[in-house]
C-alpha cells in the first residue's frame, strides 16, 4: 500500500499495476517468488530514484 | 453446494467488472505534469476548474474502492465461504445469526474505503504542496525513492514470506483454518501486521 500511494502521486496506472501485482503475490501459486523478485526490484528502484533526485547532475 | 458455487461465481464477475473498470479509468489518468525535481505529477491529483472539493473526492474514492474490490475481493473469499458454513451451523442447531454475506463484504472494504479517504488527503496534500514549493517538489522522488526501497526492504524480510505462506495456506484450505489453532507463520504474520503494510497490505 505504501507503494501503491507513492507511486500514485506521479502516475495513476502505475498504481493500478501495483494492485494487479498484490493480486497476483496472494493468489498465483509462484507469489512467494514474485514478492522476491518486486522487493528486490523496488529496492533497487527506489535507491536510484532517491540517489538520482539527491545527487546533482 | 449450489450457493456456494454461485456465490464463487458471483465474485468472478464482480472481479472481473472492478478489473474491467479499474484498466479503463486508469487508461483516462495517463495524462501528468512535469515538476521541479525531475518527475511528474498526475493531472487525477487536481480537480478540474468546474469541478468542487468533494466530487473530486468521491471520484477518486469510487476509483479506489473499485480497485480495492478488484485487489482483494479473491483474497477475502475464503473468508466469506466460511462466515456462511458457519452462520448454517448455527441455525441448525438453533440460534439466531446473522448470515448477511453483503454486510460482511460491506465492512471489510469500508475499512478500504476509510483507507481510501486518508491516501487522498495525503495524496492531495503532497500535490498542494509540490505546487506552492520547489523545494517540496524536489523532495518528492527522494521520499518516493525512500519509500519504494523501505517496501522493497520488507518484501525480502522473512515476516513478509511467513505472511504469504499463511495466507496461501488460508486460501488453499477455503477457511478451515480458523477452527484450527495458529501456526507460528499465523503468529508472526500478525506481528508484522501490526507494522504500517508494504506491497503485500
Amino acid at each position: 500500500m505504501v507503494i501503491q500511494l507513492s507511486l500514485g502521486v506521479m502516475s495513476v496506472p502505475l498504481m493500478a499495476l501495483v494492485a494487479l501485482v498484490i493480486l497476483l503475490e496472494k493468489q498465483w501459486r509462484y507469489g512467494e517468488t514474485l514478492a522476491r523478485v518486486v522487493g528486490a526490484a523496488s529496492l533497487a528502484g527506489g535507491t536510484v530514484l532517491a540517489l538520482r533526485a539527491t545527487i546533482p547532475a | 453446494v449450489r450457493q456456494v458455487r454461485s456465490s464463487i461465481i458471483t465474485a468472478a464477475i464482480v472481479t472481473i467488472a472492478a478489473w474491467a473498470y479499474t484498466i479503463s479509468a486508469a487508461t483516462t489518468m495517463l495524462a501528468s505534469m512535469p515538476m521541479p525535481g525531475g518527475w511528474s505529477m498526475s493531472m487525477a491529483w487536481m480537480s478540474m476548474g468546474h469541478q468542487s472539493t468533494l466530487a473530486h473526492a468521491s471520484m477518486f474514492l469510487v476509483m479506489w474502492t473499485v480497485m480495492m474490490i478488484a485487489m482483494m475481493l479473491p483474497s477475502v473469499m475464503p473468508a466469506v465461504l466460511l462466515h456462511r458454513r458457519l452462520v448454517r451451523s448455527r441455525v441448525e442447531r438453533g440460534d439466531r445469526a446473522a448470515a448477511s454475506q453483503i454486510l460482511l463484504l460491506a465492512g471489510y472494504f469500508s475499512i478500504w474505503v476509510a483507507f481510501g479517504a486518508v491516501a487522498y488527503a495525503l495524496g492531495m496534500t503532497v500535490a498542494a504542496a509540490a505546487m506552492r514549493s520547489v523545494r517540496v517538489s524536489q523532495l518528492v522522488p527522494v521520499a518516493t525513492g525512500a519509500a519504494l526501497a523501505a517496501a522493497g526492504v520488507y518484501q525480502l524480510t522473512q515476516w513478509k514470506q511467513l505472511c504469504a505462506v499463511a495466507d496461501r495456506r488460508w486460501t488453499s484450505s477455503r477457511g478451515a483454518r480458523f477452527a484450527a489453532p495458529p501456526t507460528r507463520g499465523d503468529l508472526a504474520c500478525t506481528t508484522a501486521r501490526t507494522a504500517p503494510p508494504a506491497v503485500g497490505g
